[in-house]
Formats: structure tokens, sequence, C-alpha cells
């Protein structure tokens, strides 16, 4: 076992290390900060001076040096578009407002994925099963951008409801309705399957017949015996979806104009701000690479054929 | 019958008096009655930087904190702000501040604190990088001179006439100023963390890139009807990058402004400029006020000036028929420009100038003649210059923010130009990449380019970096070179207004520009804003401090 966890660590640093290089190369491979930053009728002379200021006449090697250097010792340099803030200090400023977005987002089509799919499996092919299935399906095929547009048109503009930008410091727990159901709505179909086809499973399973033999009351069957036991790929898609969540939230964020790390990511790779842009998807990349380490660790102690496997 | 007369008499007397008393209007120069909380929904504002000796890009925040010279009011007249007096001789710039000017600090805003902040925004003082156009401003700099507490005079190299529109920020806001003496204690790092200003607001909350709250503050000294005490506690300011939702955000009352709505959308809405400009209309919940011609839109052929620096392969581009200036004349003859102004909703202002719309050095006759639409002609051009059945070509461009129909113009213009037998390959760019890569010797751009200026309220500043072998995007041959050299070495308006009409006659004698249209922006505003004055033209003058609302939200 413990040498199966140092693998997968080993094989997850290797992995940050690839995407970070990989970062690096295509933000430089896009052209100098300078000329982003600089307006369209800067003169020559103050183009050069900038390119010297910050170091981007140096060759990109050396540039790469600093980098990993840096990146070694924890530091993730100055952003170059809001005022030399540090890039980590920029980062995490807009972290919480996307934890408590995704948050939210998960929890919201977790509960409603879970109650849909419990629910739906148990009366399967039935109106209620199709109906289910239907709205789930509708929800992840409609994008995002489209759905957050029309919930805006409906509960800001027409009923006048609920608010549609800002986040939790200047909305408080109101702001979040309409940001965290654009998004969660995107989950709600895929949580909806896994937790019915998991537990169509489990309803067909011996030890199931047996406790409805025994004259168990339904409701205890499904919620306490059946999900339970169903719960093991469903939570493994839950850890998996939220780490994509917390990268994933661009969209929504733009519309909603939520203060998360998505927008932070578009408005660096914009500016060629590198070293913000670089701290987001090194921390993103990290946190899906994390969560992924984690299930794999959580089945090799529950299936130990997978560690035998692998 | 007395009884009753001296009553009615009582009553009318009454009467006329509660009328006086209602009609009796406030002062123009009276301030406003103070509310809590102005709300601004913006597609951006431009650079996230606030100190003024590290501003590599115009951004709008440091309009409502820190000082600039100069600015326009809403009749396009340069007013003082910082700067009460100002000339330039052969001899060098004279400037005399506002003698109650103070920043938020207590630090006298005096003539010692401008050359401080000249010599920091000029990258002169350590640990600062300078600001956007140091180089220029301080090849024209020679040395400061104190002559009073609120006297500075510079002397300069040369009698440039580009330089003031630099540091005077009323043309195009580029430089500010800000206490020197707390940005010289504090540093770089010290000063974005607590910034601190000398104009109307300060910063109360900064999330850079997402939202800014500001504090009015109520010690401002600022005594012009343009710039004084605002009458809003607070005003916030929300980017919203997306127009639809913009918009949502004024129709739900949640903003009392958004600016840059799109054109499918502000065509429907009241629009002051019907009445008085500026003023709320009265004519439903929401009103609009268009920013004028702020984006300049044009076609450049600038192979010639490529092959000329070095920049194109004249194997490669050597015998391109845009070199030829017949093929030049013939693709603008071509192009229906009305068709394009259409795609506009009315938006679009029609400028044959090369310069932006009613700017110093635009000739109203010029720019508005009407625009030379002939393809019949434009085939007979192209048949003399050797291409009587057209030729194949591509043409660029990138969408630039707050400029728009762009995508439009070009898929019209290429359509236009396949009616002559010229097939043009439109092909789109990053607008961040555009002029870089071009201006980086990769003149990936060639042959046909769609430029785009941000406005600019001095052409001379265009002819510098436009029309001359030392400018930036350099369209120039040997004649408008020396227009340009002899334009930077006089101060004598109705020589440059000559020399700016030669340099433009003789640009587009060479057909090397084909002027399009100038875009304007629209600003929307719920019907509890009375009213926004601010000049016609010039998006860099928001004047949101000079927002004037009714009651409290």
């Amino acid at each position: 076992m413990r040498g199966y966890i140092a693998r997968r660590v080993l094989q997850g640093i290797v992995t940050i290390w690839l995407v970070t290089l990989g970062v690096f190369s295509v933000l430089r491979l896009t052209g100098d900060p300078v000329s982003y930053m600089l307006p369209p009728d800067a003169s020559k002379e103050d183009r050069a001076r900038l390119i010297a200021l910050y170091g981007f006449n140096d060759p990109l090697w050396k540039q790469y040096v600093v980098f990993n250097n840096n990146l070694l010792h924890g530091r993730f340099g100055p952003s170059l578009r809001w005022d030399s803030r540090d890039a980590l200090e920029v980062f995490l400023s807009r972290l919480p407002a996307t934890l408590a977005l995704t948050g939210a987002a998960m929890s919201f089509s977790i509960i409603v994925g879970i109650v849909l799919g419990a629910v739906a499996a148990t009366r399967p092919d039935s109106l209620f099963d199709r109906v289910a299935k239907g709205a789930a399906i509708l929800g992840q095929s409609m994008p995002v951008f489209w759905v957050g547009i029309l919930l805006i048109l409906l509960f800001t503009v027409y009923l006048e409801w609920l608010p549609s930008a800002g986040g939790l410091d200047r909305l408080g727990l109101k702001g979040l309705i309409l940001p965290a159901f654009t998004l969660g709505c995107l989950f709600v179909a895929a949580h909806m399957r896994i937790v019915r086809s998991s537990m169509l499973d489990v309803l067909d399973a011996d030890y199931i017949k047996m406790v409805r033999a025994k004259g168990m009351p339904r409701r205890t069957v499904i919620w306490k015996h059946a999900l339970k036991n169903a719960s093991i790929p469903i939570f493994t898609l839950f850890a998996v979806n939220f780490a994509q969540l917390i990268s994933g939230a661009v969209v929504t964020e733009t519309i909603f104009a939520w203060p998360g790390v998505g927008r932070l990511l578009v408005d660096s790779v914009f500016v060629r701000d590198y070293p913000v842009a670089q701290t987001v998807v090194f921390f993103a990349a990290s946190f899906i690479i994390v969560i992924n380490i984690v299930v794999d660790i959580a089945y090799a102690w529950l299936d130990p054929r997978v560690r035998i496997a692998g | 019958m007395r009884h009753q007369l001296l009553r009615r008499l009582s009553i009318l007397t009454s009467c006329l008096l509660v009328g006086v008393l209602v009609w009796s209007p406030a002062s123009a120069a009276d301030p406003p009655a103070s509310v809590n909380q102005l709300i601004i929904a913006m597609d951006g504002w431009g650079s996230d930087l606030i100190d003024p000796w590290e501003f590599a890009q115009p951004g709008f925040i440091a309009d409502y904190l820190n000082l600039r010279l100069l600015t326009r009011d809403e009749n396009m007249k340069v007013q003082p702000l910082w700067a009460v007096e100002w000339s330039q001789s052969d001899q060098g710039i004279d400037i005399k501040l506002h003698p109650k000017a103070t920043c938020q600090n207590g630090e006298k805003a005096d003539a010692a604190m401008l050359q401080k902040s000249l010599e920091g925004s000029m990258g002169l003082i350590e640990g600062f990088k300078g600001a956007l156009n140091a180089a220029k401003v301080k090849a024209a700099f020679e040395a400061f001179e104190v002559r009073g507490d609120h006297h500075l005079f510079i002397k300069t190299k040369s009698p440039d006439p580009g330089v003031v529109p630099i540091i005077g920020g009323h043309n195009y806001h580029l430089w500010w100023y800000g206490p020197a003496q707390y940005l010289l204690k504090v540093g770089h790092a010290e000063y974005v963390k607590n910034p601190l200003g000398c104009g109307p607001y300060k910063i109360k909350e900064y999330k850079p890139g997402d939202r800014v709250l500001f504090e009015r503050w109520e010690e401002f000294w600022g005594d012009y009807p343009y710039w004084r005490k605002p009458q809003h506690k607070t005003m916030e300011w929300l980017k919203v990058p997306d127009g639809a939702a913009r918009y949502a955000l004024l129709r739900s009352k949640q903003a009392d402004m958004a600016t840059v709505v799109p054109f499918a959308i502000a065509k429907d809405l009241p629009r002051s400029e019907d009445g008085k400009r500026g003023v709320n209309p009265k004519k439903g919940p929401l009103w609009t006020q268009t920013l004028r011609a702020n984006g300049k839109m044009q076609v450049a052929f600038d192979l010639e000036m490529a092959l000329k620096e070095g920049k194109a392969d004249p194997a490669k581009w050597g015998n391109d028929p845009t070199l030829n200036p017949k093929v030049r004349e013939a693709l603008a003859l071509a192009i229906d420009k009305q068709a394009i102004l259409k795609t506009g909703y009315g938006f679009l202002i029609p400028n044959e100038s090369i310069y932006n719309y009613n700017s110093y050095g635009w000739r109203k006759e010029r720019a508005e003649q009407p625009a030379p639409y002939d393809p019949q002609r434009a085939k007979k051009l192209l048949a003399e210059a050797g291409y009587p059945n057209g030729f194949e070509t591509t043409a660029h461009f990138a969408e630039f923010a707050g400029r728009p129909n762009q995508k439009e113009a070009m898929d019209i213009i290429a359509s236009n130009w396949k009616a002559i037998g010229v097939t043009v390959q439109v092909v789109e760019h990053d607008p961040f990449k555009y002029y870089a890569e071009q201006d980086a010797g990769k003149r990936a751009y060639l042959p046909i380019n769609e430029w785009t200026w941000g406005r600019q309220e001095n052409g001379i500043f265009i002819a510098q970096i436009a029309y001359a072998s030392t400018g930036f995007r350099s369209l120039y041959n040997d004649k408008t070179d020396a227009l340009v050299k002899e334009l930077s070495q006089t101060l004598d308006e109705p020589k440059q207004l000559a020399l700016l009409a030669e340099i433009e006659d003789e640009v587009l004698r060479n057909h090397w520009i084909v002027p399009l249209y100038d875009a304007s922006a629209v600003y929307a505003y719920t019907d509890r804003v009375l009213e926004h004055p601010m000049p016609e033209f010039g998006a860099h003058f928001l004047d949101l401090n000079r927002i004037v609302v009714s009651g409290e939200r």
C-alpha cells in the first residue's frame, strides 16, 4: 500500500510539473506581455523600456529556470496587471468566492441528483423516471451562459426577486442563488444518472431482497440500506466533479460578475499576466490531481485488487 | 363683499408665494443634496494600475483618485483642473497650480509635488518603473525650475506640441499626479495596498479586475462646476463584462448606470441627445447618452512601409498589387461605406478624415464630404493597373473592445471587393496581438489591415505616431516625414493646422488609408439619474463624479 501511494504521489508531482511547463510555454508563445499592457499607440522607445524593466528580453530558458526556482521556493511572482501584487495573494483573494460558488453548486446538484436518481431507480421506466431523466438531460444540454442569461431575465429583470451581479461580500447569500443554480444544473444530470444506475444494481442485490422480505419499510430499505451501499461510485464522481467545478466556473463567474478564480484566470490570460495565470493553473491542476490521488488511494484501500493491479 | 375680496386676495397671494418658492430653482452652481450611493455596471475600466508612477496603460480609476493637470468640460473646452494656467513657449512649459490643492494625507499639492511627480512618471525615481510615454517625455524635457509655491517651469529641448497633450490629460488620460511625499515614503508595494490621492474620491474597497468602491473625500478642494465634491457619498463600480448582463442590472435597477450598452439594445432606448444632451429626457424608465466617435476605424495599406523598413520580404511581397496606388484607389472606391454605416443603428459616424471626428486638426469640409463609392471606376482603375480580372489577397483585423462593428465592416468590404473581382480572405486576430506582432517585425498582417485608434483629441499625436518614420504605426514618405518633423517643432497654431492638413492630404493622395467610420459608445441610465454632463466626444472623460441623482436607492 505504501509503495502504491508513493507511486501515485510521484506521478502527481510529475503531472503538475508538466502542467506548469505547458502553461509557461503556451503563454509565452503568444507574445510578450508588454505588448498587451501598452496601448496600441505606445512608442517603440517606451515598449523597449518596459520589456527591459520586466526582464522579458531574457532568453526563454533563463526565464524558465527563474520560474522553476521561484516555484520551488513558493514564490509565484508579482502580477503584471494588478500593480505588482503577489500572484499568490491575488489568487487567494479570489479563492473564497469560487469555493462558495462551487460548494453551493455542488450541494445543489448532489441533493437534487441523489433524490431524483434514488426515486427514479425505485420506479424504473415510470413517468417520474422519464420526466426526471428528461429534465436532467435538458439541464446538462443547455449551455451555461444561456441558462444564466435566462435566469437573470426571469428572476432579476421580470420578477426582481434576486440580484445578479457581485459576490457574497456585496450581496450576501441571496447573490449566490442564481450562479449556484446555473452552475449546479450542469451536474444534476450526471449525478442523477450515476445514483440511478448504482441504485438499480444494488436494489437488485440479494441482501436488499432479503431485507424487503423481512418486511422492513420501503423508505428504510431505499435510503438506509440501498443508497449507502450504492454510494462508493457516487462519491467518486462527486469528488472529481467538484474538482472540475473549481476550475470550470469561468462562464458562470463572467455572466454573474462573480469575483472568483475562473474570471481571474480569463482576465489574466487575456492580458498575459503570466504570474497570475500560472498560479491559478498550478493550483487548479494540483487540486484536481490531489483529489484524483485521494480517490485512487481510497479505492485501493477499499478494494485490494486495485493496488495489486496498480 | 369686502371680506370676500380680501380672502380671495390672500389666497391668491399665498398661491403666488408658494408658486415662487416651488419654482425658484437651485442655482446651477449649488451642489445637489447629498445622497449615499451610486452604482455603475462597467464593461471595464482599462488598467487596474493605480500607482501614478507605474502606469503602463490608461485606466479610469486614477481619474477619480488622483490629479490631472487639465480636462475638458461638456462643451469640449479645455479647462483647468490642477493647473489653473498653462502655456508653452519655445523655451518650455509654464504651469501655475491651484493654490488650494492638497492631497488626502494633507500633503500640499504644489509645484515641488508636480516636479517630483513628473520625475516619478518619467521613471527617474528609483523603485518606480515610470509611466506610459516616459521615454518620449524624458526626451523632450531638459530641466525643472520651481518659480513659486504653485508655479513650475519646465525647460524643454524643443518646442514639441506633442508633449503637453501627454502630461496634461485633456486629450487622452495618460498621466496622473499623486502625493509625491507619500509615494516616496511608502514605496510602490505599500502604495497599492493603501492608495491615497488628491482627487475627489478615496478608495474604500478595491478588488482589482472586479469591483471598486470609492468614497467621497469630504475635504476635497476642487471648486470647479465640473470638478468639485461629488453628490454621492460612495460610488461603486462593478465589472460586468457581458453587455446583456449589464443591461439586466440596469433594468432591474441594481445599477444606476451601465457603460457601453450594445447597439442592438441601445437603439430602442430614449436618447438624451433628442432633448438636452446628458439630461434625463423623462421618456421612460431608462435613457441613454451617446459618446460620439470614440473609436476610429480605417483600412490601411502598409506594405510599402513594411518593405521600406525591411519588415517584409521583397521576394514575397515586392510585386503585391496593393503597392500600386491605382489599386489602392480602386479598392477605396469599391467600398460601400453607407452599407457599413447602416450596421451601426446610427451609432457609427461617417468621417473621411484620418483624424478623430472633431479633434484638433480635423477638417469638417474634408471629413463630411460624401464618401466616394464608384465600383465602375474602381474596375477601370484595376484594369489600368494591370489587374482587369482582379486578384486574391488577405485582409486582417481584430475586434477591439468599445469599437464595435469591425467584423461587419470587414464582411461588407470583402463582398464589395468581390464585386470588382478582388477576392479577399478576411482573417480575424486576437486584438492584444494585433499590433504587437505587426510591430515586432513579424508583419503577419500584410497587405491589408483594419486599423483602429482610441479617440485622441489632438491630431498632432496621431501624426507623430502614425505618419512619420520615427512613429509607431508608420505610414510615411519623405514628405510626411519632413512635415511631421516641422509640426513637432512649432507652437504656431495656424501653422500646426496647415501642416496637419498637408499631412492628411498626402496620406489620402497616396491612398494609404481608407477612412471608414468613427464608432460611438452608448451609456444607459435608470430614471434615478437626473443628469450626467460630460463631453460629447472623448470616452476618456467619463466624469462620473458629475452624475446627479434624485433621492436614495
